[in-house]
């Protein structure tokens, strides 16, 4: 067995501090991502090593909520992957029209780019007033970021043409307002939207969901904690619920897959098996 | 885990993919992982494409499943492309590094950290400067480095700026990368 | 399993759905009866008992009533789900309805919320007066429901359908589902629970988790509790200023609009409730999360999912004290 390398223990030991003294868990991380993370973090805190960042994240309390920004997953984009969002509006709106209620949770909400999507998706079909939209993120700085509904112009452009290619029927500019760089959401798009905090690794089922949406997260995740989220998504899933996943991501290797049928395997768009219970 | 190639090429990588994959032995004894900024959705015809003319198959590397002796794995559009140290394959959509997701860099740097020294790294053609510092990083675990002759290249930029950060252990023309391949990959015949 | 599941007359008659609502309420006490559903294993032996049970039940006729003024909608749901082991009786009113659970047991009632004259909700309360248990209700409805209505309901039955481009494959799946769930025997319905000195209390249950509504109320009032429900914070604030009889809250933490925190903070400002035991309820596991809890004004922390008899407990203790 070679020797680890000097920043592979780094990071080991960086995660452990993390675990020991604020008690969050990143061991059932996929390590490859986890590490470009960390050694990320320690260059944007102006650390010369992951150690130095360690001994940092011990004495100051103000650098947490730092590093759990650093190590969740920023990166969205409104209506990405169109072709899933235009087979959500098709497939899968008109079967949870059914219910009374629907309660939909986009679980790693991050900025909150899909969640503001999936919001002019449910308007759109007339369904935005008895859905309920629980948006989750384990960093209450993405958090902050989701609920503020601000995003940068320049990327107005890539979210119209995602939206019209979404199959949406109105104009993505009817949503928001653009003020010097930024274009900012209408309000009236969260009303129905519920921001919290929620860390898939520790924390439990809160809500009693129709349409689970979570794509791209579990890709950061070991096997294992693919499978415990799987199964938490499952038990939070009401009988016969919608599941939609990152487009490649693989659910292959847990065993609680088997308790999820894919309705569009392409877009990963899945259903709660109706023996999963 | 088994010792492994990783290739990263950009503009004109199309068509170098092409001539190199072309020319690897028929029995070569290593997986091969590339990425190459195509700017395409479309994965699936981009890796039919290759095999046109590639000695081995080549199949988009999915999400967590082992890496595979004898078959070219290409990076899906849009994700980065990691090696675990378990040998499987790990996406992420990171932030662009370089301006690119799939990166070069992030391949090489998570494959030089599962394969150590078993490794060797391939930069071609390209505009920018993605893998330089992920060539860099092989090497200084063990690994050896390939350069495509930047005057040979398509878009000379990113082999000169793997030779000026990275520097390289073979800097050789485009046609002749798959020879030098099979030679450091290929069992040695006994006198 | 199956003999507890049968002589516990809460689970054997509890459709596979329902029973993954109790799980989540009531993973300990009921993991007894239902551990199935987190071994697959033993879910699939378990599944296999049922499908046994089934098939011996002598005449395992099913019968199924619907009650909609529709004559379209009738011929339409009765065509969906009729076969020789359905026996479909049909009525267009539930003053018509009412009268047929005198002589006659129901395996699903299949309810149309848009009846002229005596409304669905008033027939189900009626019903609910009359019979020592109700059977299991589907409702099919023509018109969106509001919030309130369709907590209302959910007390009676998890299966609401709202009539749409999608709706009947669901209908037909909530049908099926109790027409294949256990047959009921009559057996007498459990003795109150009364050395635990629950019974005839009243506690305020806060939370928008329908299934938690349902589950939760149904063990509670077994336990000889008044339950009395809220499913956000501004609406368990009216309850508390309304209901002086409330004596113990069960306060979810994660809820749209005003969340638990916000809603014990706000309880905690009427002098004449700062003492009224809150047990906060969170699926939020870390360390924190419990001192926040407390900070707000819970008393006591109970994480989701909940632990009946860890739950039974705590009421007991903060009752008593």
């Amino acid at each position: 067995m070679a020797r680890p390398e000097i920043e592979d223990v780094e990071v080991d030991l960086f995660m452990r501090a993390l675990q020991l003294r604020h008690g969050y868990d990143f061991s059932r991380y996929a390590p490859a991502s986890f590490k470009r993370r960390v050694l990320n973090l320690a260059a944007s805190a102006g650390c010369r090593t992951v150690i130095e960042l360690t001994d940092r994240l011990l004495r100051e309390d103000a650098l947490v909520p730092q590093v759990i920004a650093g190590l969740s997953v920023p990166v969205s984009e409104m209506f990405r992957n169109p072709s899933v969002f235009r087979t959500l509006r098709e497939e899968v709106l008109p079967v949870l029209a059914s219910y009374p209620v629907i309660n939909i949770w986009q679980a790693g909400c991050a900025f909150g780019q899909e969640v503001y999507s999936l919001a002019i998706l449910l308007e759109e079909a007339g369904l935005y007033d008895r859905s309920q939209i629980f948006a989750t993120d384990f960093s209450d700085a993405a958090l902050i970021r989701a609920q503020e509904g601000i995003f940068p112009a320049r990327d107005a452009r890539l979210y119209s043409e995602n939206y019209l290619a979404a199959g949406c029927q109105r104009s993505l500019a009817d949503y928001y307002h653009a003020r010097y760089d930024f274009m900012k959401f209408d309000e009236r798009l969260k009303r129905n939207v519920t921001f919290a905090n929620h860390n898939l690794v520790c924390d439990g089922v809160f809500c009693e969901a129709h349409l689970i949406l979570c794509r791209n997260v579990l890709i950061y995740f070991t096997n294992e904690l693919q499978d415990h989220v799987l199964s938490l998504f499952r038990d939070s899933l009401v009988r016969n619920g919608f599941l939609c996943l990152g487009n490649r991501e693989n659910i292959g290797f847990a065993s609680a897959a088997r308790d999820f049928t894919p309705v569009n395997a392409r877009e990963r768009i899945f259903r709660k098996s109706a023996e999963a219970a | 885990m088994a010792p492994t190639v990783v290739m990263g090429c950009s503009a004109g990588g199309m068509s170098a993919l092409r001539t190199v994959l072309g020319g690897l032995d028929k029995g070569f004894p290593r997986p091969v992982v590339v990425v190459c900024h195509t700017g395409s959705e479309d994965i699936t015809t981009f890796c039919e494409l290759l095999e046109t003319t590639s000695t081995l198959p080549v199949r988009e590397a999915r999400e967590r499943q082992s890496v595979t002796t004898g078959v070219v794995h290409v990076a899906p559009s849009g994700y980065h492309l990691l090696l675990e140290g378990d040998g499987r394959f790990a996406l992420s959509v990171d932030e662009r590094v370089s301006f690119a997701r799939p990166a070069i860099d992030v391949l090489f740097e998570s494959a030089a950290s599962a394969c150590g020294s078993d490794l060797i790294g391939v930069v071609m053609t390209g505009a920018n400067y993605d893998g330089a510092a992920g060539l860099r990083t092989i090497r200084r675990r063990g690994g050896l480095a390939i350069v495509q002759t930047p005057a040979d290249a398509h878009a000379p930029s990113m082999p000169q700026a793997a030779l000026d950060v990275a520097g390289a252990d073979y800097c050789v023309p485009l046609g002749e990368i798959a020879s030098v391949l099979n030679q450091l990959c290929l069992p040695k015949a006994r006198p | 399993m199956i003999e507890r599941l049968k002589a516990d007359p809460v689970t054997r008659r509890i459709p596979v759905h329902f029973i993954s609502a109790v799980e989540d309420v009531a993973r300990a006490k009921q993991l007894g009866a239902i551990g199935f559903l987190t071994k697959p294993v033993e879910r699939d032996a378990l599944l296999d008992a049922f499908e046994r049970l089934l098939q011996s039940a002598p005449g395992a006729t099913r019968k199924v009533l619907l009650i909609d003024d529709d004559p379209d909608s009738r011929l339409a749901v009765g065509s969906l789900i009729r076969s020789d082991m359905v026996q479909i009786v049909e009525t267009g009113s539930a003053e018509d309805a009412l009268p047929l659970f005198e002589n006659d047991t129901f395996d699903v009632v299949v309810l149309d919320l848009g009846l002229p004259g005596m409304s669905g909700f008033e027939f189900l309360d009626r019903l609910g007066s009359r019979v020592r248990e109700l059977p299991p209700i589907v409702i099919h409805s023509g018109r969106e429901l509001s919030r309130e209505e369709s907590t209302r309901l959910r007390q009676y039955t998890d299966s609401i359908v709202i009539k749409g481009t999608r709706s009947l494959e669901r209908l037909l799946d909530e049908i099926s589902l109790f027409l294949h769930s256990v047959r009921k025997d009559a057996v007498p319905r459990v003795l109150r629970d009364l050395d635990g000195g629950l019974a005839g209390r009243t506690v305020l249950v806060v939370d928008d988790d329908m299934r938690n509504i349902f589950a939760l109320s149904k063990i509670l009032r077994e336990k000889g509790l008044n339950v009395v429900m809220a499913q956000d914070g501004h609406k368990a604030l009216r309850q508390i200023d309304e209901n002086a009889a409330i004596e113990i809250v069960l306060m979810d933490i994660m809820m749209p609009g005003m969340d638990g925190y916000e809603t014990m903070r706000e309880i905690r400002t009427r002098p004449a409730h700062a003492k009224l035991p809150i047990i906060a309820v969170t699926a939020k596991a870390m360390s924190g999360d419990r001192d926040k809890c407390l900070d707000a004004g819970a008393n006591d922390y109970l994480a989701k999912p909940i632990d009946i008899d860890k739950l039974l407990s705590m009421m007991r203790i903060w009752l008593h004290a």
